[in-house]
């Protein structure tokens, strides 16, 4: 009985939807045709603004700023450049932006001046999640749209930052296909490892004498690149100091340095010429490496091209004929 | 003492005069630029029942109205409460090192601010890091008169080396939090930051922390301008005069500790300005504090804001350290101070 009137119902429920396909087809094709642009017709949305906030935006961003790196490698991939209106000094920073000819380009470069960014006259801001709370919280009493965003540990960190300011710009398609091309070549380069028989015991030195653990992207970049980051291993978290004993300790077959050090650009030189680091493998058989601080440092889509570098330095025979 | 009179109310209507005309000018300036009539337009229009035709661009109004008109506002009140509690300090402790710092106010203040920094509190929530503050400042203040506090009697020699050593304790510990963070930049550079005081950033929220406990303190305060006048000769003479000075020092300890709590939590620690600032009032208007007390309260309100507009203006896009900024103003000053009341002493 009851089975009975439950199709009886789903009947009824066919008919119905059948019935309305017709005007919702026409009517969706009728908007699409009317304001030519599909993103546009998703507007208004809601999005997560971080810190526990959210944003309603009326139309796609068009005075959009960025004051963080990152996001304004991801910008100049998602949007058309008249749209930004200012971006971070870093982006054209010749050690550490892989975008400088586009930021360039782009009116405006500028750091957390509040003043700054309110003359820029802004409907969206990007900043990243530990900016300082007083100017988070001086922007939004000046009515400023800002939306916090994660700081990225991980390559699935950059990706979920990708998605939420392609959605905040009603640029979800071209958010997803940077996704698609970071797979790809994180695929390609994977496919390359996969025939690596011994993998290095490496490690980071920062040139403030720190070293990078699990969670932090340059561990990612070791591990796809071929190599093992003895710091994770050794059950480190994040960034730490290391003291020159555990390197000795650890001893690991190559070092890898970044090649954005301000003010000690000659900190590789000083790492291999360290007395007491003379007995580690990697100063002794010379394979202490810098790679390039925009590749390194990136927490953008170009992270991809720090595991490839990554990969480079370990495994050069890899790609001896490319 | 008619002419005294009339110079004491010439300079206090100098500092008033000085007072507007520096919120306008500070207001005016900064790292965009904005014409100084459009300022004094906008400042004007935000007064109530009075309003202009507003034909400047908005993004002017909102630099202005919420970013440069509260930190100015901000300045000011701090800044008069730095200067105020010094005055009320070096009057209680009859002691010309006195400044607001002595009470351990200032240190606990920091100490707290930056465990609530270290520990993420600050950001999460926006008043946890003035609260921290102003928590810290307290406790700090109640530990000092309680180790100085003997038998219902707080003797003023007491006070101070409790002072000292509690504020000793709190910057080793503020450094020993430091030294823990030191790997997380970001954590590490806000605590520096926040050790060397400022205003960046200081919007509305922070003018309504502020103003509702330290303009009535400081009202409070004037009040007892005589009492502090007859403590000037000696506990015993002020108690022979009908001043109760325990209960005076009592609440006038309360009050500095509850203004400073407040300045510290919305603005770091700043120093210099209460030591400097009631000096040179009281070379200018003499020791009377019915004077001396908001005299140095508006010249500490003129300071500030111009501290803070070097900060804002000199080395752009950086920021210089409200801290770093008062200091190299009041440190040379205070040099010049004793060097001159040295050739008064010695008569050269």
């Amino acid at each position: 009985m009851k089975k009975h009137r439950h199709s009886r119902e789903s009947g009824n429920l066919v008919s119905l939807t059948s019935l309305l396909w017709i005007p919702a087809f026409a009517g969706m094709t009728m908007i699409c045709l009317g304001l030519g642009l599909h993103a546009e017709s998703k507007f208004p949305r809601t999005i997560d603004a971080g810190g526990g906030r959210k944003l309603t935006l009326e139309r796609p961003p068009r005075r959009i700023v960025s004051l963080t790196i990152s996001v304004d490698e991801i910008l100049s991939s998602l949007v058309d450049k008249s749209r930004v209106q200012a971006v971070s000094h870093l982006a054209i920073e010749p050690t550490l932006s892989n975008v400088i000819p586009w930021a360039r380009e782009i009116p405006r470069k500028i750091s957390q001046d509040i003043e700054q960014i309110i003359a820029c006259d802004p409907d969206i801001v990007f900043l990243l999640q530990n900016t300082r709370f007083e100017i988070v919280q001086a922007l939004l009493q000046a009515h400023v749209p800002v939306v916090q965003i994660d700081i990225q540990n991980s390559i699935q960190d950059v990706k979920n930052d990708i998605l939420k300011i392609g959605k905040a710009l009603g640029e979800e398609d071209k958010a997803k296909k940077l996704i698609e091309e970071m797979d790809k070549k994180l695929f390609a380069i994977a496919e390359k490892i996969k025939t690596v028989k011994k993998r290095p015991r490496v490690m980071t030195y920062h040139f403030i004498g720190s070293t990078a653990g699990k969670e932090r992207t340059a561990n990612e970049m070791i591990t796809l690149g071929g190599g093992i980051n003895i710091p994770a291993e050794e059950g480190i978290v994040g960034s730490v100091k290391i003291s020159e004993e555990k390197i000795i300790e650890w001893n690991p077959e190559a070092l890898l340095l970044s090649g954005y050090s301000p003010h000690r650009e000659t900190f590789p030189d000083e790492v291999r010429a360290n007395p007491a680091l003379q007995t580690v493998s990697a100063v002794k058989n010379n394979k202490v490496y810098v790679i390039p601080g925009k590749y390194f440092m990136t927490s953008s889509q170009y992270l991809v091209d720090g595991v490839e570098a990554v990969a480079r330095v370990l495994h050069p025979e890899l790609f001896s004929n490319e | 003492m008619n002419r005294n009179l009339e110079k004491n109310f010439i300079v206090i209507l100098f500092l008033l005069v000085a007072l507007g005309f520096i919120l306008v000018a500070a207001t005016a300036l900064g790292s965009v630029s904005i014409p100084f009539k459009n300022t004094f337009w906008i400042i004007l229009d935000k007064i109530p029942f009075l309003s202009f035709d507003g034909s400047w661009p908005k993004t002017q109004e909102l630099i202005i109205t919420q970013v440069r008109l509260p930190r100015v506002i901000v300045a000011m009140i701090v800044g008069g409460a730095l200067a105020l509690s010094g005055a009320v300090m070096q009057g209680l402790f009859r002691n010309p090192m006195a400044d607001p710092g002595i009470i351990g106010a200032t240190s606990g203040g920091a100490l707290g601010a930056v465990a609530s920094i270290y520990l993420g509190w600050a950001s999460t929530y926006f008043y946890a890091l003035p609260l921290s503050a102003f928590i810290g400042s307290l406790l700090a203040t109640f530990f000092v008169y309680v180790i100085a506090t003997e038998h219902g009697k707080t003797p003023v020699d007491l006070l101070l080396l409790s002072g000292i050593a509690v504020g000793g304790l709190a910057v080793s510990l503020t450094s020993f939090i430091l030294s823990l963070a030191l790997h997380n930049w970001e954590i590490a550079r806000q605590i520096i930051f926040w050790t060397m005081g400022g205003l960046e950033g200081r919007s509305w929220p922070h003018v309504k922390m502020a103003a509702p406990i330290i303009l009535p303190a400081c009202f409070f305060i004037f009040f007892y301008a005589r009492d502090l006048n007859m403590m000037l000769f000696g506990e015993e003479s002020a108690q022979g005069l009908g001043v109760n000075v325990v209960w005076t020092r009592r609440i006038l300890l309360v009050l500095t500790a509850l203004v400073i709590g407040v300045s510290v939590s919305v603005s770091g620690a700043i120093g210099f300005v209460g030591l400097v600032i009631p000096h040179m009032m009281r070379m200018v208007m003499g020791p009377d504090h019915k004077i001396l007390l908001p005299a140095s309260f508006l010249a500490g309100a003129c300071f500030l804001p111009l501290a803070d507009l070097v900060c804002r203006t000199l080395i752009r896009p950086e920021e210089l350290r409200l801290g770093v900024v008062t200091a190299f103003v009041g440190g040379p000053f205070f040099i010049y101070l004793l060097i001159k009341r040295k050739r008064e002493v010695t008569g050269i």
